[in-house]
C-alpha cells in the first residue's frame, strides 16, 4: 500500500462505518485515479472535499427525513435515562444524610427523602405511570423543587446553610436548568416506557445496581475515613463515560446522548473551574484521559486480543 | 436541483457508470468547468440513492479493487427530464428577451440626441 493510499484511507475515517465498508475501496480507487504520478500526500482541496463529504453524509443521516423515528426513540430513551442518572447520583448523598449523627433523626429522614423521592417519582412515573403525569410532575419539580429544597435545608440547618452566592440569579438558573431539561424531555417523549424497553429493562437495572453499589462503597469509604480519594471524584464521570460509550454503539443511542449533552455540559461544565482550582490541571488531564479511554473501550467492547479467538477467529471476508 | 446533481444524473442518463467514469463525464459535459472530487461525488451519490433517483447496477473488480456501477432509476429519469424542461424554458425565455433587446447603447445614444434637440 502506497503512502498516498494509506493517507486517503485515514481520511475515510470521517465517513460512517457502513458507508466506508460499502464504498471505501471505490473511493480509494477514484482518489488514486485522480492523483498525479508520484504524488505522496493528498492535496489540501482533496482533504477538504473528502472531509466535507463525510460530514455531509453524517449530517444527512443524523437529521435527514429518514431519521425521525430514530429521534422519537432517542427522546424516549433520554426521558428515562436522564432522571435515572440523577436518581443514582443522589442515592449516595441521601444515604449519607441518614448516617449524619449531628442531625435530628426526623430531619435526617426528611432531607434524605427530599433528596431522593422527587427523582424516584419521576423515574417511576416515566416507567409505569401515564406519560402526562410524569411530565407534569417533572415540571412541578423543575419550577418549585429548588425553592422547596432550599427552604427545607434552611429549616433544618439554619440560615447559614447556604452562602449568598447560592442565591445569585446565575447560580439559581444553573441549578434549575437540569430539572427543566428533564421536564422538556418528558414533555416531548411520546412513550418513555418504550425507551426503557429499547435499552432493555434488565440492562438498565444492571447498570443502576452496579453504579449505585460502586458509588455506595466509595461514599462509605470516604465517610468512614474522611480521605479525599481521587477515585471518589472520578467514579461518576467514569461510570458516565462507560454508559455513554455503550450507548453510542447504536444510532438511537447516539441521538439520545446528543439530547442529554446539554445536561452533561451543565453538570460538568460548572464543576470544571472548581476542580481546576482545587486540584490543578494535571489530575484533571489524567481524569479526562481516563474518561476518554473508558468511553472508547465501552464503545468498542472490551477486546484486548482483538474480536476473534483461536477457536473462533475473525472472519477474513 | 444543484448543478453537480444535474450533471451527475445527466452523466448516468447515457448508461450505468462507475465513480471515476461519472467524474470524467461531468467534466466533459460541462466543458471542463465542473470538476467533481471524490468526496462531493460520493456524498451526492449517497443522497441520490436514498432519494431513489439512482441505484447500484453491478460490480466489477479491476486491479484488485471493487468498481461499482450506478444507473439512473425511472424516478431519476423523470426528475432529470423535469429539470431539463425547466432549464430549457428558462433558457428560451432568456434567449427571446435577449433577441428583443435593442442593440447595446442605442437607447442611450437616442436619449442623448433627443435631449440635445
Amino acid at each position: 500500500m502506497s503512502d498516498l493510499e494509506e493517507r486517503y484511507r485515514r481520511l475515510l475515517a470521517w465517513y460512517p462505518a457502513d458507508h466506508r465498508a460499502r464504498h471505501g475501496e471505490e473511493m480509494i480507487g477514484v482518489l488514486l485515479a485522480g492523483a498525479r504520478p508520484g504524488q505522496r500526500r493528498p492535496g489540501p482541496r482533496d482533504v477538504l472535499d473528502v472531509v466535507r463529504g463525510g460530514l455531509l453524509i453524517r449530517t444527512r443521516r443524523l437529521l435527514g427525513p429518514g431519521s425521525a423515528p430514530l429521534w422519537r426513540d432517542a427522546v424516549n430513551v433520554a426521558a428515562v435515562t436522564a432522571p435515572l442518572y440523577f436518581l443514582v447520583v443522589h442515592a449516595g448523598p441521601a444515604a449519607l444524610v441518614l448516617a449524619n449523627d449531628g442531625m435530628h433523626p426526623a430531619h435526617r429522614l426528611a432531607v434524605s427523602a427530599l433528596t431522593l423521592a422527587p427523582d424516584a417519582l419521576t423515574v417511576g412515573l416515566a416507567l409505569r405511570g401515564p406519560r402526562r403525569a410524569a411530565a407534569a410532575w417533572a415540571w412541578l419539580w423543575a419550577l418549585f423543587g429548588l425553592a422547596v429544597h432550599t427552604a427545607a435545608i434552611t429549616a433544618v440547618l439554619g440560615e447559614g446553610a447556604f452562602t449568598a452566592e447560592w442565591f445569585s440569579p446565575a447560580n439559581l438558573a444553573l441549578q434549575s436548568a437540569p430539572p427543566v431539561i428533564i421536564a422538556l424531555l418528558l414533555t416531548f417523549a411520546p412513550d418513555p416506557a418504550a425507551g426503557a424497553d429499547l435499552v432493555g429493562r434488565r440492562t438498565l437495572l444492571r447498570w443502576t445496581a452496579a453504579a449505585t453499589g460502586a458509588l455506595a462503597v466509595v461514599n462509605a469509604v470516604w465517610f468512614a475515613f474522611m480521605l479525599d480519594f481521587f477515585v471518589e471524584q472520578l467514579l461518576v464521570p467514569a461510570l458516565l463515560a462507560m454508559a455513554c460509550g455503550a450507548g453510542s454503539r447504536t444510532p438511537v443511542g447516539r441521538r439520545a446522548l446528543l439530547l442529554q449533552l446539554p445536561l452533561m455540559a451543565l453538570l460538568y461544565g460548572q464543576q470544571l473551574p472548581r476542580h481546576l482550582e482545587a486540584r490543578g490541571w494535571f489530575p484533571l488531564l489524567v481524569e479526562v484521559l481516563l474518561v476518554a479511554v473508558l468511553f472508547t473501550v465501552a464503545r468498542r467492547g472490551f477486546r484486548p486480543y482483538g474480536s476473534g479467538t483461536v477457536s473462533s477467529p475473525d472472519r477474513l471476508a | 436541483m444543484q448543478e453537480p446533481t444535474f450533471l451527475i444524473l445527466t452523466a448516468l442518463a447515457a448508461g450505468p457508470q462507475h465513480g471515476y467514469g461519472v467524474i470524467s463525464d461531468v467534466a466533459e459535459i460541462s466543458g471542463g468547468r465542473v470538476r467533481l472530487r471524490a468526496g462531493t461525488l460520493y456524498a451526492a451519490l449517497d443522497r441520490l440513492r436514498s432519494e431513489g433517483l439512482i441505484a447500484d447496477d453491478r460490480e466489477e473488480v479491476v486491479d484488485g479493487r471493487v468498481r461499482r456501477y450506478y444507473r439512473l432509476t425511472d424516478a431519476g429519469g423523470s426528475r432529470l427530464a423535469a429539470e431539463a424542461e425547466r432549464l430549457r424554458r428558462h433558457a428560451e425565455a432568456a434567449s427571446a428577451r435577449l433577441r428583443a433587446r435593442p442593440a447595446h447603447g442605442t437607447l442611450f445614444r437616442r436619449g442623448l440626441a433627443g435631449g440635445a434637440a
